[in-house]
């Protein structure tokens, strides 16, 4: 079973379907990256694969990977940011979730993200703030 | 009659182990900067610009070596007894290895792959010099 697909439903459905993100973040979820031309402030997610944890044999305990999930906007001001970043927070860190046939076991922000730079070619100055999240998800 | 016995079981231990631990940590680094070129020269698996010599990396690989200015550029600083840096002077080096500020570039990350290889083997490299050295 490949339980990252699971994983990233849930985020989805998680960040989606919080009113006070959507606000904050009208940009909308973005997984790898946002397209040209789209609405800031947004929120991007990026998922890193890390090591499965095996048990005796093939008995696959969980996957552990990396979840970098930032709020970006057209801004030199981490502080504009905030209340986005705070709710995404507030929705992962410390969660779990059962999603058949796959479980999160837990979801925990191991490094804050909070980068302000000008973007290549424009020279527009953007502000990705958030963090790193450790996740372990298996199968239920 | 007060008695003392002195005990210094640790004495040899906790005289080497610091210069063992300085040494290991800028072989570590040095390792780190050799993983992150062979990285960049792999065979990657993005798109073939007419105008760059070799096929460029798709999201999630290390960028592709093109003109070699990023490769030749990373290098080791040693900060103190207990950190040295792998680092890169090229402009465009975060860029990559972070995605693009706007979020409209997938990161090419080639540096944070290599610490996390090189120093999962650097600390059993370490374990074992030490049960090894002073386990008997």
């Amino acid at each position: 079973m490949i339980e990252v697909t699971r994983l990233l439903r849930w985020l989805s459905t998680t960040l989606k379907g919080d009113s006070a993100l959507m606000s904050a973040a009208p940009g909308g979820i973005h997984f790898g990256v946002a397209p040209q031309g789209s609405v800031y402030p947004l929120v991007r997610v990026l998922y890193d694969a890390a090591d499965d944890l095996l048990g005796l044999g093939a008995a696959r305990l969980w996957a552990d990977g990396d979840l970098a999930v930032v709020v970006i906007g057209q801004t030199g001001s981490p502080l504009a940011l905030e209340a986005a970043a705070d709710r995404i927070d507030a929705l992962l860190h410390g969660a779990s979730a059962t999603l058949d046939p796959a479980m999160i076991y837990s979801i925990v922000r191991v490094r804050a993200i909070c980068r302000t730079a000008p973007a290549a070619g424009t020279g527009v100055i953007y502000t990705q703030l958030g963090g790193t999240y450790a996740v372990q998800v298996g199968a239920l | 009659m007060p008695y003392s016995l002195p005990t210094n079981l640790f004495g040899q231990l906790a005289k080497q182990l610091p210069r063992r631990a300085e040494a290991m940590l800028r072989d570590a680094a040095d390792a780190t900067v050799i993983e992150v070129g062979r990285a960049l020269t792999e065979t990657k698996h993005g798109a073939q610009y007419p105008d760059l010599p070799r096929r460029s990396s798709a999201p999630g690989e290390a960028p592709a070596t093109q003109s070699g200015d990023l490769e030749a550029s990373y290098a080791t600083v040693p900060v103190d007894s207990a950190q040295v840096n792998v680092e890169s002077d090229v402009e465009y080096a975060a860029e990559l290895e972070l995605g693009s500020i706007d979020g409209t570039v997938a990161p090419r990350p080639a540096l944070a792959p290599a610490v996390r290889s090189v120093g999962a083997q650097s600390v059993q490299r370490a374990l074992k010099v030490i049960l090894t050295e002073h386990g008997r």
